[in-house]
């Protein structure tokens, strides 16, 4: 009995070759990709070790004769974008001077405009890098034409825009990144930590706006505004503390609040951060301690030396760590707790030991 | 001490910042001499004493940190100076540093002059 041909054998052939050649086409492809890719590197770093000397020239300072920035402003056409990413990376690593020139090859190559082209463009990508560039080549009259990306669609792009606004450092930007930590339309707003880092950077004329969020709705933005006012330091803000204090319910802007205290307030605070030492929150506890270390007053010792026998271990601990760097009056303090039985033997003993290898460290005992 | 005499040692993973370090320090007249990591740090510090060494904190495989505690460890090189050079920019990070035994604490980005200011207030060598 004969079995019944299914499919042609000429077909077969035919189907095979087709795989063969799709197969051989892929594979000159991949390999074409691949040596093109090669060949771009090898021409780039050509461009670059030929032109490395003058931008460390640029980047370093050392060109006091612009010959080295005149080099740089002038390259053809095709050497622009190898010369464009370079000097960006290394804008982003100097300060001064330097970074100055090094930002007039960029705007010699007409990468202001392109970048604020860029603001608009469709790509999320696009707009975030030509923000990020603006704000490394410090072009402040861009600032404006940045802050609207703050509420944009992509994460990406607020970060990158806060960041760029950051670099630019105008105050004016201060209330647009304020309101991207807690935006209307987006379920997640601007990091924190971001939105801190601008509102340090601007100058002081943020002031008012930091005070004013600290009463604001949303505990994200309260608790920005207190780290604001206690990283920078805003000492003119410490009656607006003082009053959140006594109202604050989240625990995260609460510790915040305490720490800022510590690094504005004064004596008359000592009472108040003594209370919040005892708070039921571990972390408003233990930024009670840091805050009356902060503070530093002879009185502080006074403060904290009850916190030693506290039952909790690690405010114990911080707060004998805290006396012992009040200097011999705390560890004069500690010395008597250590000596004496009772829940500050241990906490007290810990610290003395510490503060002696510190000290052996440093070479001063 | 004429500036070609004094010998700095810099360990940065980043190409840039390691080029432009050495860039400015030898056209200041410095003998300088560079490495990617702790490790290499290290290595060249079994066999040399620099007046200084510019360390980044930041690096793969030991930190700076790590290589500052082995330098103050040994005895031999109780006369290097060390200058961190780092995107570290904490109040508590430079306290590290300086509790750690740097002799000066440099944040990223820098200005380079102000770095050789550093430098040759650290190595005693007028502006």
């Amino acid at each position: 009995m004969v079995s019944p041909t299914l499919v042609a054998p000429q077909l077969l052939t035919v189907v095979l070759w087709v795989l063969v050649w799709a197969a051989i086409f892929l594979l000159a492809v991949t390999l074409g990709s691949r040596a093109g890719r090669l060949w771009r590197e090898r021409r780039e770093r050509q461009v670059l070790d030929e032109l490395r000397p003058a931008m460390l020239a640029v980047a370093s300072g050392e060109d006091d004769d612009s010959s080295a920035l005149g080099r740089l402003t002038t390259v053809t056409h095709r050497r622009v974008r190898v010369v464009d990413r370079t000097v960006s990376t290394m804008l982003s690593k100097v300060k001064g001077e330097p970074a100055r020139a090094l930002a007039r090859v960029l705007r010699a190559h007409g990468r202001a405009d392109w970048a604020l082209r860029g603001l608009a463009s469709k790509r999320s990508i696009r707009r975030a890098y030509s923000a990020w560039i603006l704000g490394l080549m410090r072009e402040r009259e861009s600032g404006s034409k940045i802050v609207p990306l703050l509420q944009d669609r992509s994460m990406d792009v607020v970060v990158a825009a806060a960041r760029a606004l950051t670099l630019l450092g105008d105050s004016k930007a201060a209330r647009p990144v304020m309101r991207a930590v807690a935006p209307r339309r987006r379920p997640r707003g601007l990091p924190s930590w971001v939105a801190v880092e601008s509102l340090c950077a601007f100058d002081d004329a943020v002031a008012p706006v930091v005070a004013e969020a600290t009463a604001h709705p949303q505990p994200s933005v309260r608790h920005v505004a207190a780290t604001v006012i206690g990283t920078r330091p805003l000492p003119r803000a410490a009656p607006v503390v003082r009053k959140r204090l006594a109202v604050e319910e989240d625990p995260r802007t609460l510790a915040a609040l305490v720490e800022a205290l510590g690094e504005i307030g004064g004596s008359f605070d000592l009472p108040m951060l003594s209370r919040f030492a005892q708070h039921s929150d571990e972390t408003v506890a233990l930024a009670a301690v840091d805050a009356l270390e902060e503070i530093g007053l002879p009185s502080s010792v006074d403060a904290l030396a009850p916190l030693v026998a506290d039952t909790r271990p690690r405010l114990s601990e911080r707060a004998a760590v805290a006396l012992a760097e009040l200097g011999p009056r705390g560890r004069e303090r500690l010395r008597t707790f250590a000596d004496a039985p009772g829940p500050a033997e241990l906490p007290a003993t810990y610290a003395l030991q510490l503060v002696a290898m510190r000290s052996a460290t440093r070479g001063l005992d | 001490m004429t500036p070609a005499q004094h010998s700095v040692l810099v360990a940065d993973d980043d190409p840039d910042i390691r080029d432009l370090v050495v860039f400015k320090l030898e056209q200041a007249g410095f003998n300088v001499r560079a490495v990617a990591d702790g490790n290499a740090a290290l290595e060249v510090l079994k066999d040399t004493t620099p007046d200084l060494v510019v360390l980044d904190v930041m690096m793969p495989g030991l930190s700076g940190l790590d290589v500052l505690r082995q330098i103050r460890a040994e005895q031999r090189l109780e006369p290097v100076k060390v200058l961190l050079l780092t995107a570290r920019a904490r109040d508590t990070d430079v306290d590290d540093g300086y509790n750690t035994g740097a002799d000066e604490y440099v944040t990223k980005p820098f200005s380079p002059r102000e770095l050789l200011h550093r430098v040759n207030t650290l190595l005693g060598r007028g502006r």
